[in-house]
């Protein structure tokens, strides 16, 4: 074989032979001008998932009994904005007190536009038995308190390419804040779907945001709340839990189911909804962490990171991260439920119990990571963690 | 861990190949990765039962142990190709045109290949042939170049490669027309392009033709694992063999005094004493933020200037809850062009409303990727220069992501006859600002360095001895010698390290 490009060979091994010496004039003949430091989509990259977002409250809003609403700004000097959202979304927060560092998710309840043109972001936090932090918020935090919290995350937002046009939200309790952003959402014209709520609630006055509810209902016909009634009843409006044949009531032939609140209306929500006969796609369920109580003792956890060593001591009762919350070891932690894999840590030694929403990827299962969120300790154990 | 061998800046399959190297010839070696995970874009994600690929469509020059390729040799001598499952992918490729309507579907195999080449353009045969056999020489001959360690014997090469050196100088279009191939066959066999990502006038022949030849010839291979299987055993085997790997830190400054690396400084302070650096991360972040300006000699930020950032990327990735066979996806790979045209293709790609695309459909290599009667589908794109960046704005992000994925499912619905939009379970999408955020990677770009005229893969290799600016400091990934892709960046890695066990030796004496 001869392949013959130009015309005359020989120029050909010139030319090769010339390609390293034409590539240096060319780079000869380059600017030297500085290369940038930054790029837009990279500054927009930080804006949208920041490392850590540093706010102050606000304003505390009393919303009823164990339940009060926080505003939240940047705190100016090391978060200029605040990271955009899609409703529906939540923040992980982050809170030092009691030489504890404790973290848990809240759904954000304000519009994404709140955030986007207003900067601020509203979360809203019931007291929950043994909450340490939801008791912490709700007895003892002040208007002027610091906070950290990471970017918004989660998946119980819309997407118009997945989702029907028509969402049947439930929600139970302090659930209904994802719904109250969407709803905003809806009327501020960043999404476009109907929404129809379904509301479980004790008693009419176990009724969050009733107020904002009628008014956004009253303005828009694409948003309609239905309240379940499940310790009263109310002449006219429903009563009992959201199960299948209510939803089946309010639903169109075709729709999307978004579902949080807390674990009782999940659970009854699993034996409800297989009823309804959806793909499950259609379904889109935002689950509170489960907990595992079956074991009274305690472990000790040495836990590495980089060079530094500590040794402390984990219940049985309690996941892997709380026990580091206790003890003031940081470890970033997103969903607190085991699927984000924010707070990956590899398990170097030692036993331990998952509950089923733990979502590790097989390699990093033959690696030995675990998530301490979800993960309760079952001997001592020797856990190497990130900084990150 | 105050002073080592080396620091190598970012876990990127560029980055982990140079630290494992480093660290199996026994060097004190340092790696430095900003996010906790290991691969920078070789890694997967969860997103309801699905596990998805992140960005490996299909390694080039791997191969099998009876025919191995670079990649497959060099994971040996590493000692990890055995801890890591590969399958090979199905066929070599579907390409479809939606302004000219043309559909082919290309096998592996030299023989294959050239057969089904012929059907669909009789009399392509002999050209498509010499096409093999060139990509044949030029594998020896870049064997030969890289044992000779940048001096090579001109009358060697005139006398064994003389094809070489013929076709060395050109781009693909200028080759394929000497070599007479018809048109339509020239039109098929340009469809990977776009792995490369610069149009065929503006690619070196050598680098199109080498790449062709290893799919073809080799067979393409996934890990059953996804790519995150590669990188966690790669890291894995880094700190078994006393390696260091410093997860969620960043290298804020390189030291530099007297145009020598004296040593890093992280982000939490912490000074590590080195004279060596192999960067994985682009020279335009290096030069930009992690030196001074005034240390920097002219002629690093004129190779940098020369060079252009190459395509951003945009993917999106669909979990879908009916089986392949039910959806009627008989393909692992489509390729989805408006035209052979790679000018007019590369243009469009400067466009926001862009829709070239490379789609891969996960089950036809891995039938168990995902839960029985579901199908793992996933988009890939480039955007050039500032289209995604003139109009991506704080206030439309995720609109504009909706736009995009709009254009992208009709655009794969249209092409293939195949309707998915009814079957989204889940759906994720990643843009510029998505890569950016995981990686830092300026702008987004994924392919690091455009591979285009005296920056192509040739040219880069013959100057890659004489393109160190500041002693002690190296580069690796896809902006380096060995330019984009995943075989590329390993292996260029590999001869960073290569390079600095050759300056520490020299150092010793």
């Amino acid at each position: 074989m001869k392949v013959k490009v130009g015309l005359i060979g020989i120029f050909d091994m010139l030319k090769f032979k010339n390609l390293g010496k034409k590539r240096e004039e060319a780079i000869l003949k380059a600017e030297a001008k500085s290369l940038a430091k930054d790029y837009k989509v990279n500054e927009l990259a930080r804006l949208y998932h920041p490392y850590k977002q540093h706010l102050v409250i606000k304003e505390i809003i009393d919303e009823g009994k164990d339940v009060k609403s926080f505003i939240l700004i940047p705190d100016n000097e090391l978060t200029k904005e605040l990271a955009p959202f899609k409703a529906g979304s939540y923040l992980s927060i982050y809170v030092e007190f009691n030489n504890q560092y404790l973290s848990r998710t809240y759904s954000i309840s304000s519009s994404p536009k709140d955030a986007l043109v207003n900067n601020f972001y509203k979360i809203t936090v019931k007291k929950v038995d043994n909450g340490a932090l939801s008791t912490y918020l709700l007895d003892e935090a002040k208007v002027g308190m610091k906070l950290t919290s990471t970017e918004p995350g989660g998946f119980l937002t819309f997407n118009k390419f997945r989702d029907s046009s028509d969402v049947i939200a439930i929600a139970g309790g302090v659930g209904i804040t994802p719904f109250i952003s969407m709803a905003k959402a809806i009327i501020e014209e960043e999404e476009d779907f109907n929404l129809t709520i379904l509301y479980g609630v004790k008693t009419q006055k176990d009724i969050l945001f009733k107020d904002e509810l009628n008014e956004i209902t009253s303005k828009c016909n694409k948003v309609k709340v239905i309240y379940v009634y499940s310790d009263e009843v109310v002449e006219g409006e429903e009563h009992g839990f959201i199960g299948a044949e209510l939803i089946k009531k309010y639903a169109p032939s075709n729709y999307s189911i978004f579902a949080t609140g807390p674990r009782g209306l999940l659970d009854f929500l699993a034996i409800e909804l297989p009823k309804l006969d959806l793909e499950q796609k259609y379904i889109r369920l935002e689950q509170s962490p489960l907990t595992i109580k079956n074991d009274d003792n305690v472990y000790k956890i040495k836990v590495i990171l980089k060079d530094e060593v500590k040794v402390i001591e984990a219940k049985g009762n309690e996941t892997i991260l709380q026990a580091f919350e206790r003890n003031n070891i940081v470890v970033r932690a997103k969903c607190h439920l085991g699927g984000c894999g924010y707070c990956r840590s590899k398990l170097l030694n030692g036993k331990y119990e998952a509950t089923r929403f733990e979502k590790l990827d097989p390699v990093d299962k033959k690696f030995s990571y675990i998530h301490p969120c979800c993960s309760y300790p079952r001997s001592d154990m020797e856990i190497e963690i990130f900084e990150y | 861990m105050n002073t080592v061998d080396c620091v190598v800046i970012g876990a990127g399959n560029g980055g982990l190949a140079a630290s494992l190297r480093l660290a199996k010839s026994g060097k004190k070696v340092v790696l430095v990765e900003r996010h906790i995970l290991p691969g920078g874009f070789a890694t997967s994600f969860k997103r309801g039962r699905f596990n998805f690929e992140a960005s490996l469509h299909e390694l080039c020059d791997f191969g099998h142990e009876d025919n191995p390729g670079n990649l497959y040799n060099l994971f040996k001598e590493l000692e990890v190709v055995d801890k890591i499952k590969m399958v090979d992918v199905p066929e070599a490729f579907r390409v479809i045109t939606l302004s000219t309507k043309e559909d082919y579907i290309m096998p592996f195999g030299i023989e294959n290949f050239v057969n089904k080449m012929e059907e669909y353009v009789p009399g392509s045969r002999k050209s498509v042939q010499t096409f093999f056999d060139l990509g044949k020489e030029i594998k020896q001959a870049m064997r030969y170049l890289t044992e000779s360690k940048g001096k090579p014997d001109s009358k060697v090469l005139m006398a064994k490669y003389p094809n070489f050196m013929r076709v060395a100088p050109y781009n693909v279009d200028k080759v394929l027309k000497a070599i007479k191939m018809p048109k339509k066959a020239r039109d098929i066999l340009i469809t990977y392009w776009t792995y490369l990502g610069a149009p065929s006038k503006r690619l070196g022949f050598i680098h199109y033709c080498i790449m062709v030849y290893l799919y073809i010839s080799l067979n393409a291979q996934i890990p059953i694992n996804r790519s995150h299987d590669i990188s966690m055993t790669l890291a894995n085997e880094i700190e078994n063999n006393g390696g260091k790997i410093l997860y969620g830190r960043e290298v804020k400054k390189i030291i530099v005094e007297d145009n020598k690396v004296k040593g890093v400084i992280l982000d939490d302070g912490t000074t590590i004493n080195t004279n060596h650096v192999i960067s994985n991360a682009n020279p335009h972040s290096v030069y930009g933020k992690m030196i001074d300006k005034e240390l920097i000699p002219l002629k690093a930020l004129q190779k940098a200037n020369f060079s252009k950032l190459s395509g951003k990327g945009f993917s999106m990735f669909l979990g879908l809850n009916k089986s392949k066979e039910e959806l009627g996806l008989k393909e692992y790979s489509y390729f989805i062009y408006d035209s052979f045209d790679t000018n007019k293709e590369f243009k469009l790609m400067h466009d926001i409303n862009n829709t070239s695309q490379v789609v891969v459909c996960l089950n036809n290599a891995l039938p168990d990727c995902s839960p029985k009667g579901t199908t793992i589908l996933y988009f890939t794109t480039l955007f050039y220069k500032d289209a995604f960046s003139k109009v991506v704005t704080k206030e439309n992000y995720f609109n504009l992501k909706d736009q995009l994925t709009e254009n992208f499912i009709s655009t794969f619905e249209k092409a293939v006859g195949v309707k998915i939009r009814d079957s989204i379970e889940e759906i994720e999408v990643a843009t510029p600002l998505t890569y950016a955020h995981y990686t830092d990677t300026p702008d987004g770009a994924i392919y690091g360095y455009l591979t285009a005229d005296l920056d192509n893969m040739m040219p880069r290799l013959m100057r890659m001895y004489n393109e160190d600016y500041i002693d002690g400091l190296k580069f690796c990934g896809g902006h380096a010698m060995r330019s984009s892709g995943y075989n590329s960046s390993y292996l260029s890695g590999d001869l960073a390290a290569k390079f600095t066990l050759g300056d520490i030796k020299e150092e010793g004496k």
